[in-house]
Order: C-alpha cells, then sequence, then structure tokens
C-alpha cells in the first residue's frame, strides 16, 4: 500500500498544517499501516509453510520469524505513538510474545554450530569456550563420530570395525568445514541467499544455487587448511597416488540417504586437493541437493560437510548390492549384487543398465537367477564374500543396507559406502519371522485390493515401492525438469539425480532404464515416490497426458508380476499418494506447533471481549490484529476510554452513514468526501457522499441488487449474534466499519461477522495514480470453507480483472493504474462481492460448488445496474 | 520327511521354527539346553540340526563340532543374529550345511531347510 501512503501525506499536509499533533498522529497511523500490511504478509507466508504448502530454506523460516517480530514491534510502537502513555501492558505483552517466538525458532529450527547455548559468537566468528578445532581424522577414529566427520564416513569406520575390508581414508572434519566457511564472511553470504530458497518458486532456485556454488568456490580456503588438505592428500597411508574425494555431511547415510545429492570426485591428483575439496563442499549447493535437504526440513548448518579421502581402489568390477531384497517375479527374500565393469560410478548415476545377480540370503553361496549387463565377472568366492558382507552389515547396522563395493585386481573385496537399503521387502501380516531376541511381529495394515483396469504394460521392475496415478508427462531434457507438471506420471529415459527436484511433486516415475540401485531410487523410496523401469517402447506405449497408475507395489501385492501401468485411476490406487502427504503434514504440523501458536495463530477475533486486550495477545497476528483494529478507532475518535482530551484528539468527528442496510458504517471525512451540504449532518445519507470510490463501492453494497435479505443479515439476530459471538452488532459504533474518504479517495475496514476486509482505492483522473488494494481474512467457517470462499473471491476477482494472490486464508488483490471508469467498476464489484461473501463460506461444501457460484455471480454481473 | 532338532536358548525362537517345520511334515524336537540336544542325537537318528550361535553354555560351532562326533550323517544349519566372517569360515569348515542369519522369514527358513536336506 505504498500508494496509500503517498495519498495519506498528501491529506495530511492539507489537513493538519495548523495542528501539529494532530499530523504526527496521521504520520504514525501511515506507518502502522504499512507494518501492519508487511505483518500479515510474513503471517500469510509463515502459516503457508507450517501448512506444507510451501516448502522454503529452514534459513528463510527462521528469518521470517525475526521479520515478523520487528515488524510487530514497529506496529506496537506506532500505535503507541498515536496515544502516548495509553494501552498498558502492550509492550510487556509484545516482549511476553517475542520472547516465546524466539524460544520456539530456537526448538523447531536449531542453530547447529558446535558451541554452548546462549554463547554468541566473537566480532571474527569464534565461539567463546571452544574446544580446539579437529579439521583430519584417520577413518578409524570417525567411528560413532557423525557430527565431525559425516554420516558416509561414521559408517566406513562402522564397516571396518566389522571386519569387512575399506580402503585407508582420511576424514577433513566438519571442524575444517566450518574453519572454511567462517573465513571472508562465507557463511552469513549464504545465508543471505538461503533465505531465498523456496521451492514452490523453482525459476529462482538454480540461479540461487548456482550463486551459492559461486561463493563457495572464489573463497580462499584458509592457509591453515589449505596446508592440511595438502599434507593430508600426500600422506603415506593413503600411498601417494590418485585420490577419491568423497562427500560426508551429517545426515548424509543416517536417517536421510541423500543418495547421490552431494559429489564425489574420482581419480583427484594429490596437488589438485585444495581445488576438489573446494569443489565437493560446494555441491552442497547444488540444487538437487539443497531441494532434498529443504524437503526434509533439515537447516543448513545442521548438516556441515565433511570430506572422505581413500586412496583410488584399482577396480575390475564395483557396484552395489542390497542386503535384502525381493526376489523378481517369484517373491521371497534374496540378496541382490549389481556390478558394471570398472569403477561402476555409471550404476549409481542410473544411466545403464548392470549386471545383476539375485543371491540366497545364506552361505554357502547359492545364486538364484542372473540377468542384465555383460562385461563382468564375479567369481564363487567373489560372490560368497558379497553375500556374508551383506548379511554382516544388516547385522552390524541393525536394517537392511545398501552397499557399495569394488573388487580390486587382486580380487579383494572393499567396501566403500554403506546406507540403510529403504525398498527392503517389510513383513507381511501375520507372517512368521525368527528374530535374534524371539520377538513376535505385530500385524501390518493390509494393502489395497486389486482394481481389474487395463493394464498397459507389466513385468517392470519395482524400483521404488508405491502406487501413484496421474496424467503422463514426457520429459523433454533436463532443461525441463523445473517445469515438470504438478502431479504427472513423469515418463523418463534414465533415472538421472537431478530428477530428485521433483520428488514431492510428481505422482509416480516410469523409465525406459535404470536400477534400483540407483541414487534416485534412494531418493524416491525415502520420499515414498514409485518409481518403476524397464521398458524400452515407453514412450509409445504412454501418450502424453494420458491418465495412467503406476503399480510399483510388485511382489507386495502377492502377486508375481513386477511394477506395471495401468488406464485410468482407481480409487483404491489414490491412498498410497494421499497417505504419504497426510503423514508429511502431521510430521510438519508437530514441528511447528508451538511456533505457529506463537506467530499465526489469531485468537483475538471477537473486539468486544474482554480478551481483546495486551493481556489476551497469544501471538504475533494478535498483536497485529489489536493494534490495527485500536489504531482505526484512534483515527476516528474512539481511542481509549481513560482519554479525558477525546474531542481535541480525533481526527474529525466520524458520522454515521444512514441506510435501510444492515451495516453500521461510520464515514470520517479528510477533505471533499462529503457534499458540502451533508458536512453538518450528524448522520450522512448516501445522496451526501461525494467521494467517487466510495460512491462506486455503495453501488455495489446497496443498490446492484445484490439480495442483503438472502444471505442472513434479516434472519434471526439473536441467531447470529450467537454464531459471530457478538462482533456484527446493528448499532455498536465499536464493531462497526470505518471508510476515511475523501474526493477520489477511499480507505474502507469492514467488518462482517469473523471476517474482515481492507480496502483502498484512489479512483481520479490520474489513470496511473489509480488503484484498487483489497484483502480479505479470515471467517467463522471450517478451514476448509474458508479457502472454499477464497476460491469463489479468487475466481470473480480475476474475472474482474484483478491480480489475486492468496496466502493461507488471506487474500490480496489488486488492480493499477487503470481509468477512473474501470476503477469504479472494480469497486461495484468489490461491493457485491461484499454483500455475497457476507457468511457464504458457512455455506460451502466443495470446489465445484464455490466454482459454480462463481461463475453464477459473475453471470449476474453483466445484469447488474 | 525328516527328523530335526532346533536349539536355541530363546525358547520362543525354537518354537516357532518347531512350528513352521512342523507343518511341512518334518519331525522337529525343540530344546533350549545344549546337552539335552546332544543327548537327543546320541539316542535318535537326526537329520538336521538348527543351531543357533549364542546358546546358554557352548557355542553353536562347538555343539555342531559334538554333534559330527556323534553322527557324522546329521547336517546343520547354523541361524545367528551377530554374524561375523570367523564364525561362518569356522561353521563352513566344520561341516555346517548352512549358515544364515536372523531375522529370518518362513519362506526363507522353509527353502534353506529344503536345500539342506536335498543336497
Amino acid at each position: 500500500m505504498g500508494q496509500l501512503s503517498q495519498t495519506l501525506t498528501r491529506w495530511g499536509r492539507a489537513l493538519f498544517a495548523p495542528a501539529e499533533r494532530l499530523r504526527l498522529r496521521y504520520e504514525a497511523f501511515k506507518a502502522l499501516l504499512a507494518a501492519d500490511e508487511a505483518s500479515l504478509l510474513l503471517v500469510a507466508e509463515l502459516e503457508e509453510i507450517f501448512a506444507g504448502a510451501r516448502q522454503v530454506d529452514p534459513a528463510r523460516t527462521r528469518w521470517l520469524c525475526g521479520q515478523l517480530s520487528e515488524a510487530v514491534g514497529e506496529v506496537v510502537e506506532r500505535l503507541l505513538a498515536m496515544n502516548p502513555g495509553g494501552y498498558a501492558g502492550l509492550r510487556e505483552a509484545f516482549a511476553r510474545v517475542r520472547g516465546k517466538v524466539l524460544a520456539s525458532v530456537q526448538a523447531s529450527l536449531p542453530l547447529c554450530h558446535p558451541h554452548p547455548p546462549h554463547s554468541l559468537p566473537d566480532s571474527a566468528g569464534h565461539f567463546p569456550g571452544l574446544s580446539p578445532s579437529v579439521l583430519v581424522l584417520p577413518l578409524a577414529q570417525a567411528l560413532g563420530r557423525q557430527d565431525l566427520a559425516g554420516g558416509k564416513a561414521a559408517n566406513l569406520a562402522a564397516v571396518q570395525k566389522a571386519g569387512q575390508r575399506v580402503p585407508p581414508g582420511l576424514v577433513i572434519t566438519t571442524d575444517a568445514f566450518r574453519a572454511f566457511l567462517s573465513t571472508g564472511k562465507l557463511r552469513p553470504r549464504l545465508e543471505r541467499l538461503l533465505r531465498q530458497v523456496d521451492l514452490s518458486r523453482p525459476e529462482r532456485l538454480g540461479p540461487l544455487c548456482l550463486g551459492m556454488r559461486a561463493l563457495v568456490l572464489g573463497a580462499q580456503v584458509p592457509e591453515e587448511l589449505a596446508q592440511t588438505l595438502r599434507a593430508a592428500a600426500a600422506s603415506p597411508e593413503l600411498g601417494g597416488g590418485l585420490l577419491a574425494v568423497r562427500s560426508s555431511a551429517v545426515g548424509e547415510d543416517g536417517e536421510l540417504s541423500f543418495a547421490g545429492q552431494y559429489a564425489s570426485e574420482l581419480n583427484v591428483p594429490p596437488d589438485d586437493i585444495v581445488d576438489a575439496y573446494r569443489r565437493v563442499v560446494a555441491a552442497k549447493y547444488r540444487t538437487r541437493a539443497v531441494t532434498y535437504r529443504v524437503r526434509c526440513g533439515l537447516p543448513d548448518d545442521c548438516s556441515p560437510m565433511a570430506v572422505l579421502l581413500l586412496p583410488m581402489v584399482d577396480a575390475v568390477s564395483a557396484g552395489v548390492l542390497h542386503s535384502s531384497d525381493t526376489l523378481p517375479g517369484q517373491g521371497g527374500k534374496c540378496l541382490s549384487v549389481f556390478a558394471l565393469p570398472g569403477l561402476g560410478d555409471a550404476l549409481v548415476s542410473g544411466s545403464v543398465d548392470p549386471w545383476v545377480a539375485r543371491v540366497a540370503r545364506r552361505l554357502p553361496m547359492q545364486v538364484l537367477d542372473v540377468s542384465g549387463g555383460t562385461g563382468v565377472e564375479l567369481g564363487q568366492s567373489a560372490l560368497s564374500e558379497l553375500v556374508l558382507t551383506g548379511l554382516v552389515l544388516e547385522s552390524v547396522f541393525g536394517r537392511p543396507q545398501e552397499v557399495e563395493w569394488a573388487l580390486d585386481r587382486e580380487g579383494r573385496l572393499f567396501v566403500l559406502q554403506s546406507r540403510t537399503y529403504n525398498a527392503a521387502p517389510e513383513a507381511q501380516p501375520g507372517e512368521e519371522v525368527v528374530r535374534p531376541d524371539g520377538a513376535q511381529d505385530s500385524p501390518l495394515p493390509g494393502e489395497p485390493g486389486e482394481t481389474g483396469e487395463k493394464i498397459l504394460a507389466e513385468g517392470l521392475s519395482p524400483v521404488a515401492p508405491g502406487r501413484g496415478c496421474g496424467p503422463v508427462h514426457h520429459l523433454k531434457g533436463a532443461a525441463d525438469i523445473p517445469r515438470i507438471p504438478a502431479g504427472c506420471v513423469l515418463v523418463v529415459d534414465s533415472l538421472t539425480p537431478a530428477l530428485a527436484r521433483c520428488v514431492d511433486s510428481v505422482a509416480a516415475v516410469a523409465a525406459r532404464v535404470g536400477s534400483r540401485a540407483s541414487h534416485f531410487a534412494s531418493v524416491a523410496r525415502e520420499a515414498g515416490l514409485p518409481v518403476v523401469s524397464g521398458l524400452e517402447d515407453l514412450r509409445a506405449r504412454l501418450p502424453e497426458g494420458l491418465l495412467v497408475t503406476v503399480d510399483a507395489t510388485g511382489a507386495a501385492t502377492g502377486a508375481a508380476t513386477g511394477g506395471r501401468i495401468l488406464v485410468g485411476c482407481a480409487q483404491s490406487l489414490l491412498e498410497g499418494p494421499r497417505r504419504r502427504q497426510g503423514v508429511e503434514r502431521q510430521r510438519l504440523a508437530e514441528r511447528f506447533a508451538d511456533l505457529a501458536r506463537q506467530t499465526c495463530h489469531l485468537a483475538l477475533t471477537d473486539p468486544e471481549a474482554p480478551a481483546f486486550a495486551p493481556a489476551g495477545c497469544a501471538s504475533l497476528h494478535d498483536l497485529v490484529r489489536f493494534c490495527h483494529e485500536k489504531a482505526v478507532a484512534e483515527m476516528v475518535g474512539l481511542g481509549e476510554a481513560e482519554d479525558s482530551d477525546r474531542s481535541g484528539r480525533g481526527l474529525g468527528k466520524a458520522r454515521r452513514l444512514r441506510s435501510d442496510l444492515p451495516l453500521s458504517l461510520y464515514l470520517l471525512d479528510l477533505g471533499g468526501g462529503l457534499e458540502p451540504a451533508a458536512r453538518s449532518d450528524q448522520d450522512i445519507a448516501p445522496e451526501g457522499v461525494a467521494s467517487l470510490p466510495m460512491q462506486a463501492l455503495w453501488q455495489g453494497l446497496a443498490r446492484s441488487g445484490e439480495p442483503w435479505r438472502d444471505t442472513g443479515f434479516s434472519c434471526d439476530w439473536q441467531e447470529f449474534d450467537r454464531i459471530s459471538a457478538g462482533i456484527f452488532r446493528k448499532d455498536s459504533r465499536l464493531l462497526a466499519s470505518y471508510a476515511l474518504l475523501s474526493a477520489d479517495y477511499l480507505h474502507l475496514l469492514v467488518r462482517f461477522g469473523y471476517h474482515f476486509a481492507v480496502l483502498d482505492s484512489l479512483c481520479g483522473p490520474r489513470a496511473e495514480a489509480n488503484y484498487v488494494a483489497f484483502r480479505f481474512k479470515g471467517g467463522g467457517g471450517l478451514p476448509e470453507q474458508r479457502l472454499l470462499r477464497i476460491g469463489f473471491i479468487t475466481q470473480v476477482l480475476s474475472a474482474g480483472g484483478f491480480e489475486v494472490r492468496v496466502r493461507g486464508d488471506m487474500l490480496d488483490a489488486r488492480l493499477s493504474r487503470a481509468e477512473a471508469g474501470a476503477v469504479q467498476s472494480a469497486l461495484v464489484l468489490l461491493g457485491r462481492l461484499l454483500v455475497r461473501t457476507q457468511r457464504m463460506d458457512m455455506g460451502l461444501a466443495d470446489e465445484a460448488q464455490a466454482s459454480r457460484l462463481a461463475e453464477e455471480f459473475l453471470a449476474a454481473s453483466k445484469d447488474a445496474p | 520327511m525328516a527328523t530335526i532338532i532346533v536349539l536355541d536358548d530363546v525358547a520362543d525362537a525354537a518354537i516357532m521354527i518347531k512350528r513352521i517345520l512342523s507343518r511341512q511334515g518334518h519331525v522337529v524336537e525343540a530344546f533350549t539346553e545344549e546337552q539335552q540336544a546332544i543327548d537327543f542325537v546320541r539316542k535318535n537318528t537326526v537329520d538336521l540340526a538348527i543351531l543357533d550361535m549364542k546358546l546358554l553354555k557352548m557355542t553353536g560351532v562347538e555343539v555342531l563340532e559334538e554333534l559330527k562326533k556323534i553322527s557324522p550323517a546329521t547336517k546343520g544349519i547354523m541361524l545367528t543374529g551377530y554374524p561375523t566372517l570367523e564364525t561362518a569360515k569356522q561353521s563352513l569348515e566344520l561341516g555346517a550345511a548352512a549358515y544364515c542369519v536372523k531375522p529370518i522369514d518362513r519362506d526363507e527358513l522353509e527353502s534353506t531347510v529344503a536345500a539342506v536336506l536335498k543336497g
């Protein structure tokens, strides 16, 4: 409402030049409105984040909470400036709520600097009392030190401890990472970009991440760290040859896999170590890694990046094993070995089909099935060793494992990495399982039944389990990824890790090639996204736009069909994604329950209730509501009752608008808003209004034929009072709506029942200065019904030429730079809309109904006078 | 059909294995005490012994060694919740027919027993 400020300044000068005190009050009111606007925008965005409708970097959530506290502080101070000495307890209420918000931010979005709580960094960014940092650590000492060595290194140390062969390794620690980021103000520069990360604006994500990587790549590695890196790379322990430089972030390969999201560099000459280190660290800010981290709700500084240095294994073959897998086509458990000749890095990138052996989960080794690629020769003894490795590691980590391995020229098997395998078959209901502790299994919920739909393809490889339904979308290329439509069944050639960006938005993925061992498969399994692969003529069989269901449950249904694709979208098949969303919402709701209550929740809905006081404010939103209400009251001379000099403080006398409508509207003339003849009247007749925008609005409110009688205002008033908790009273001046007017200006605060709307408009001869700004918030219906009403308003106003933005249950509509005639039409429409929507939310059942009503309303507009 | 003994220090585990294999028509005896199991093999012809690795007084490998002395034709399946390279190697060297890991489900157990009895 920047234009509002300018307008008010104009009127302010004209009105108050003789009275400095009043002018200052008016200035304070203007500033309050601006801060109120800023606060509500912040509240709206936070509401969306807490509801899971928008996924932003935790740095942004933190920052938004800070910004909101500041903006609300401004609102509070401006109200106090309007009435110095008034509103006892308001500052204290603000301090109390702000304190709680700070504590909740700390609890739900922890800062992960390794420092004791409550200590602040000194000017150089160092924390007092911190133990001297450890820059490099032998792999064996990474055992149990995820905080220092990252997940991958800590896991590999556990593998080594279990007696498996791993290459000798050195870990460049998270302390080293923090030392790097604390130089050259890298951390605050990254934060500035991180807090702009919003997954609902994918077009900005790429450039932001590019910016962050550029910051890291352009940063100077501190000399002490550079020396440590060079010494480590050249150390005899690593053999002096080429190195593998692998990411090992905190959180990686733990509960969350981050599979393939970060970078590893192979065949790095020891001399190149400093640059390679910087590149691996920079890859923390790859688009897909940032997306993955944000989806998991993990703050950037809680996943610091350690880096693992390993000598290259001179591999004849390499690959992945899954310790516990489903035997394709037959059901039953097996251990799967995926192998490629050489280094095997093409396997996890999902670009080739590997040689696959399914073997029994016991020794002596027994091959159950072999398929796929050529050029790999794994002997009996190597396979035997792989089986035992899988079984041992599954036991060590207590969960089925996905193990990266390499076999060197001397036939030695090395484990390079081990992490939880998420697609391991789960025990079925009633199934008998012999466990180490003899514990019994509890039954699992049953799977939805079969559907009898037409099958387009079957026998596919179920890469990630689940079912999803949507229209087919063919991926044209990597550049197409940000534009993938939400809810589609994505058809791709291969399972590249770059697809991780869309795991939450698409319903399912069908790939021509790509195995369960690919990185993307891990990410998809974690997210519960169904993925199938293994169909050569996929694109031909699945035409763009066709509604299909991907069923990647495979053996889980007990059928020996593998993954399949069916025509259409059966009800039972939709349960998967819905359940997925429900779980995610639940998780967010729990995590942010306190923060949401203290920032966004609006409890002060009744201005006449005793709780409508500073002490009754439980959230920042309550404070904003309280202050806005009181500020408007101050403006129209209805400030706090204890003020003795009432007549001198008001801006002039607010006059009641006289009409037959059940609406209490008070008018405050800023100059030229009323007819000269009416200016002395106590009650103003509608004919006495000279303000152009007010006339137009009144046209819509009272003279468009929009029926007030049918919308509840003529109903049983006692009943209405009960429903609306007394907010609306026919004669209560305090609870009425107010309009500030001039000849070409209108600022209106209107209240109907539980909701309120603010309208601000300039309607004069200069089209480029004209605008209508409309905000609508709240309601007495259920949250779904409020959103349906917002949907109705959005549809109507969009058709009326407004730009509409909706955040949470708040709607902002704006029409700018229009001729006076167009502004007047828009105001007539808004007037009618206000009448129509009074209590509409209580009667709305679904989107179709809201949309139909909007169409009818728009059709009636053409006939309206 | 075969005569099978199960030895596990956790009675529930032994009984569950007995229940699964009995349904297939095998004659199954479950034990939690090593000596009772060994005595049983001394007095009866036993085709297969399913042995937990971690027992009350001995290890499963030690029991297997004893059983092989008494009845070389009796086959052994080692079942452990805590697999290691050493115990796996040791078991196979001592003539265990299979080395399996808990948790093990019915299908896996049945197919392992079938494979061992056949081979």
